[in-house]
């Protein structure tokens, strides 16, 4: 019977999630701007992840002859100074900058619900960890960034790690002002009084009710990363050339800019139609999260 | 020594004192009481009187490194409560000391089911594997009564009424078998239906599996029908001590004697307002010298302002902390 009953919940726990679900996938589907942005982010990055089947070129593969071409049939977006195929080394390069985009923003949110969370809960580490995050809000982001990559050099893995030294205070004094609050909540005394230790009022209980805004601001670093990727790439402490990424593609296109437009006209609107698509999905992720806005 | 050995919890002299940014405050100023195994005893006051502040000195859950010193002592089953480190504290709270708070909405997690929540003790106490805690789990929601706990287990705690999500909190309470439950105030955000469920139910499961209660609460009420001791408490002391017999029909402390008078019943005239201490409990940092009581006491004398009171043992039973408790002049009858 035990066995019986225990099967039903089951499958009414199941319903009532799958309700739930529903009702949440209704109301993001009725926010037609924020399904956009997820349509063309999912369109986008097809592409990215498909890039070698869409495109049979080689991205590397040189043409001189062709160097400085028009779009054509051929090449639809034109060839570059090197005669290599713009479309290709689009699609290439949109693969790196929202690789690199991604990998920022979960090293960022990782690392700073981390120390927002110990700064909130220990208060010997609050003002070490606060102060410390001051100090580096203090230097403009994108300087902090270049002086960071001349120390570690220009990598793709050092582009990752430098924007996410960057971006993780911001993330981490959200996690700490979000967790001082949740950790007045009654629920995390009564919890205290079942005699649960700090590691697992922090990541257990603090950690998941502080989570809608930290996945909100996320969002906003993953379209801010392939900005400063690009800016990185544009002034030649980036992705390293020649891998392309839409920042390096559009540096290329800066000396031929009177001469053909294509160079830098194709990449920057894919990066603008990215980063506007992760804006846009991210404030419709806000409004889904946030009760209080209107839906 | 029989009586010592059914002394569970055992208070001598505690005291609380704040922190602030303003200077220190003693909330809790020489409290002692015991609790005896088995027994229900009642923590009666008015707000601020220091009733939830000795509750929660007895859990030691306030932030202790900045905000809380405690002195005095508390034994509890043989050792001194305040001499523990906080892992073993971690290891006595939940396991032999529960506590049920008066808001259960925001003392359930609102990310997890009450499944979840009351298995979670389960696992870090008794070291069982999930799909036992969950079984057991199961078992003490159908020991409080709650309708349909197969389904109410999956249940996420909004999805709950008041009294079921008090329910979950005292299944939770329950869960590791305490020897003590504290109930500050379990019934408060009630109505008076599911308040008089949520009593029976403590006191059936005080019967039943005999561990002791300390039940916190203003309304004097539910202590004559629950409890068989009541600690009056005024402005972080205990004024008067006793039996509910005790303090029902012999009153000594002027704050009992107007607690009780201040209980309409059905023989108070209609068109009279009805009775009230004069005055609010006063602010801690004003405290003076002499009685606390004594600026609102309606038989105070010189000797109240300028002398401290000592608790004295008026009976077996009942203690009282009044330099002149045998002044029959103000009215302790009702009506």
């Amino acid at each position: 019977m035990n066995g019986n009953t225990s099967h039903e919940v089951a499958s009414l726990d199941k319903a009532g999630i799958r309700e739930h679900r529903r009702i949440m996938l209704k109301s993001f589907l009725r926010n037609k701007l924020a399904l956009t942005g997820l349509i063309i982010l999912m369109a986008l990055t097809l592409l990215a992840i498909f890039a070698p089947s869409i495109t049979p070129v080689d991205p590397y593969e040189m043409e001189v002859a062709n160097r400085l071409q028009p779009p054509s049939r051929e090449h639809i977006f034109g060839t570059d100074a090197f005669g290599r195929d713009v479309f290709t080394r689009t699609i290439y390069g949109l693969r790196i900058s929202l690789t690199v985009g991604i990998l920022t923003a979960l090293f960022t949110m990782v690392a700073g619900m981390i120390i927002g969370l110990l700064a909130a809960y220990f208060d010997f580490l609050d003002n070490v960890l606060m102060r410390l995050t001051e100090a580096m809000m203090s230097i403009p982001t994108t300087l902090l960034a270049i002086a960071l990559m001349t120390l570690l050099g220009a990598t793709t893995g050092n582009v990752v790690l430098s924007m996410a030294i960057v971006s993780t205070p911001g993330v981490a004094r959200l996690a700490r002002s979000t967790a001082l609050s949740v950790k007045q909540a009654l629920y995390i005394e009564a919890v205290k009084s079942q005699g649960a230790s700090w590691a697992r009022i922090l990541f257990k209980h603090i950690a998941p009710n502080i989570l809608s805004p930290i996945i909100v601001q996320t969002t906003f670093i993953f379209a801010t990363a392939i900005i400063t990727e690009a800016s990185l790439s544009f002034i030649g402490v980036g992705v390293p050339p020649p891998i392309p990424s839409l920042g390096n593609i559009l540096y290329e296109g800066k000396a031929v800019i009177y001469d053909s437009w294509w160079m830098v006209t194709f990449p920057g609107i894919f990066m603008i139609l990215s980063v506007l698509a992760i804006n846009i999905l991210g404030d419709g992720i806000r409004d889904l999260l946030d009760p209080l806005s209107n839906r | 020594m029989s009586e010592n050995q059914n002394v569970l919890l055992k208070i001598d002299d505690l005291q609380t004192t704040f922190n602030t940014v303003r200077g220190s405050i003693t909330a809790i100023n020489g409290v002692s009481f015991k609790v005896r195994k088995g027994e229900v005893l009642g923590l009666v006051g008015e707000s601020g009187c220091g009733k939830s502040v000795t509750a929660q000195s007895i859990m030691r859950l306030y932030d202790e490194k900045k905000l809380v010193s405690y002195k005095g002592s508390i034994q509890f089953d043989g050792k001194n409560i305040l001499k523990l480190t906080p892992e073993e504290m971690e290891k006595l709270r939940g396991s032999e000391i529960a506590m049920v708070f008066q808001d259960s909405l925001s003392s359930l997690d609102p990310l997890f089911t009450v499944g979840d929540q009351i298995a979670e003790t389960l696992i870090s106490h008794k070291k069982i594997d999930r799909k036992q805690a969950w079984k057991r789990a199961l078992k003490l929601l159908e020991l409080t009564g709650i309708p349909a706990p197969e389904q109410r287990i999956k249940a996420y705690p909004h999805e709950l009424s008041g009294g079921m999500r008090q329910r979950v909190m005292i299944a939770m309470a329950l869960s590791c078998d305490p020897k003590l439950l504290i109930a500050d105030e379990p019934t408060t955000a009630l109505d008076v239906t599911i308040q008089a469920q949520i009593m029976d139910l403590i006191v059936d499961l005080n019967h039943s599996l005999g561990m002791s209660v300390i039940l916190i609460t203003h309304d004097l009420g539910v202590v004559a029908t629950v409890c068989q001791r009541v600690i009056i408490m005024y402005l972080g002391e205990v004024v008067e001590e006793g039996l509910v017999s005790d303090i029902f029909n012999n009153p000594l402390h002027p704050y009992t004697k107007g607690l009780i008078k201040s209980i309409p019943t059905f023989a108070t005239p209609k068109n009279e307002p009805l009775y009230m201490i004069r005055g609010s409990v006063p602010v801690l940092n004003e405290v003076k010298t002499g009685c606390r009581f004594c600026n609102r006491c309606e038989q105070a004398r010189d000797q109240c302002k300028i002398e401290t009171p000592v608790p004295v043992q008026v009976n077996g039973t009942q203690t009282v902390r009044c330099w002149n408790y045998k002044n029959k002049q103000i009215l302790h009858k009702r009506g």
